[in-house]
């Protein structure tokens, strides 16, 4: 294609509209974890568009349809193996990302609300990883369905739609399938759509005078991206993904996928209040975090703390959980 | 209600939000009176109208009477009523009964107080289909006991799509690279 020729084809996409400012330091790699947590979900929507049309959503087809995609389709296997690995990946990034901009502060007004539409992105990267680890139907899927069931039912009403005898006509594992293909994946588009205009138009919190043109971004980016696509599928050759049995219902043998192993480790401590306690105690410092550091001052400096102690100790909580031998918390006490 | 010589107090969304997050976990534990979970172990969950199936309990309140019952959407079939032992476990035989519509179903175990205390997911196929071959994996015994370990399986292979793989990460990986090699931008 010739110069000319391009030229006609940027004008006609409108291309020139990427050749708006940015701050130079935003070409740094730190300031890619995001738009890196959006390129591995995209892996994750395209191996999982090809995934639902092998998976059966049926609760005595869900097992035998994973172990059919495994033992009889080599390319979608592969990409289950992607697939499971790029969850890994969105959510160690999109952890990255969240201590980046805690650590610069880029909460800070006017982007309390690009922090908390990224805080709900957060949440909905959560649901999507336990959802799907429950479509697999194995031993680990079955207990940390127990787990849902056992938070609906402390839920009250607002859990009914969560626990099996919701509806005759549709099983729970169903109802989590459609949750994981459409619900959470449409909720996560529709907030990352906010996310994306709000950081268009407020400003990534970069320091510094110097600007650089957008379009300069996307060059370090679609490399970052490129070798994450790489790595991600080394992983899934070197170590695929495994199938554990068929689950039994009414028993605690596994742990869960490692994001949830901090959970899992509060839950090791105080029992299922743990299931409650944890989630609520992150996800409401992250709510906070804009209102408690404002400004220069001890409350910040004390949020600061925080955050750097909470985040140390889920970190210490995942290890702690993954050394840990499997324990039953299902009939523990509350 | 607001006394006379009480002044307003600035809105302290901190405060508020962290009190509203401990109520919420306050009334959650007080919620938590939940019934003791029981296990239901089926010898197959592709069930045959007509047919018999023994059933085994546990993990129930001890020595309690329990309904047991399908539940679908053609309605709620009753199986009759069973006793836990003095350890919460017992032993049943379920028939299902020969009128029971085919579809899926939910084999559930009904406590006293009417709370359900553990279910199942099964599929009922009528009696005529009985001698059709089950799906593969569907006719595996589930008595025995739960398994963390993965499965051995033979996974699928193809030399076409490993060489397509290899090279589809070698691309990728290539193409990075050039992106990332310094001067190479325009930045």
């Amino acid at each position: 294609m010739n110069r000319k020729s391009a030229g006609g084809v940027a004008e006609r996409l409108a291309l020139d509209a990427l050749d708006y400012p940015i701050p130079a330091r935003a070409n740094r790699w730190d300031f890619m974890l995001g738009a890196l947590t959006l390129a591995a979900l995209s892996v994750l929507t395209l191996t999982g568009i090809v995934l639902t049309q092998y998976y059966n959503p049926a609760p005595l087809g869900a097992h035998d349809s994973i172990r059919y995609i495994i033992t009889q389709l080599p390319f979608a296997t592969w990409l289950r193996d992607i697939h499971v690995w790029s969850a890994s990946a969105a959510l160690i990034l999109v952890f990255a990302h969240l201590a980046a901009v805690f650590w610069r502060r880029g909460f800070r007004s006017p982007r309390e609300v690009l922090w908390w539409s990224g805080v709900l992105l957060l949440t909905l990267l959560f649901g999507l990883a336990f959802t799907g680890t429950v479509l697999r139907a194995d031993q680990e899927a079955v207990e940390a369905m127990a787990h849902a069931v056992a938070g609906a039912q402390l839920a009250g009403p607002a859990g009914a739609p969560f626990l099996p005898g919701f509806t005759p006509s549709s099983p729970i594992l169903t109802r989590m399938y459609g949750l994981h293909v459409s619900v959470l994946p449409l909720a996560l588009v529709g907030i990352l759509a906010l996310h994306l205009w709000l950081i268009r138009h407020l400003g990534v919190s970069a320091t510094g005078e110097a600007r650089a043109a957008f379009r300069t971004h996307l060059r370090p980016l679609g490399g970052f991206a490129l070798v994450l696509v790489a790595a991600v599928g080394a992983l899934s050759l070197a170590w695929p993904a495994s199938l554990l049995q068929p689950g039994v219902e009414g028993f605690e043998i596994t742990k869960p996928f490692w994001p949830f192993l901090w959970i899992y480790a509060t839950e090791n401590l105080f029992g299922m209040a743990g299931m409650l306690v944890a989630p609520s105690v992150l996800f409401g410092f992250l709510a906070l975090v804009p209102l408690t550091d404002r400004a220069d001052g001890i409350l910040a400096r004390i949020t600061r703390i925080a955050g750097i102690v909470l985040f140390g100790l889920m970190i210490a909580a995942i290890v702690y959980a993954a050394l840990a031998p499997a324990q039953s918390h299902l009939n523990m006490p509350m | 209600m607001r006394f006379k010589n009480q002044r307003a107090s600035p809105v302290r969304p901190p405060r508020q939000v962290a009190a509203a997050l401990g109520l919420a976990l306050v009334v959650a534990t007080s919620l938590a009176a939940v019934h003791e979970e029981g296990v239901l172990k089926l010898a197959s969950r592709a069930l045959v109208a007509g047919d018999s199936l023994p059933l085994k309990g546990e993990k129930f309140t001890r020595s309690s009477p329990l309904t047991l019952a399908l539940v679908g959407m053609a309605g709620r079939v009753s199986l009759g009523t069973v006793r836990s032992d003095s350890v919460g476990a017992f032993t049943a035989s379920v028939l299902v009964p020969r009128d029971a519509s085919a579809g899926s179903y939910r084999l559930v175990a009904i406590a006293e107080d009417g709370d359900e205390v553990a279910s199942l997911d099964v599929t009922v196929s009528a009696a005529a289909a009985a001698d059709l071959a089950p799906m593969p994996g569907h006719e595996r015994m589930e008595m025995e006991e739960p398994t963390g370990e993965p499965l051995v399986l033979d996974r699928a292979r193809s030399p076409l799509v490993t060489w397509s793989v290899v090279t589809g990460i070698g691309l990728a990986l290539i193409g990075g690279v050039v992106l990332l090699r310094p001067g190479s931008g325009g930045h």
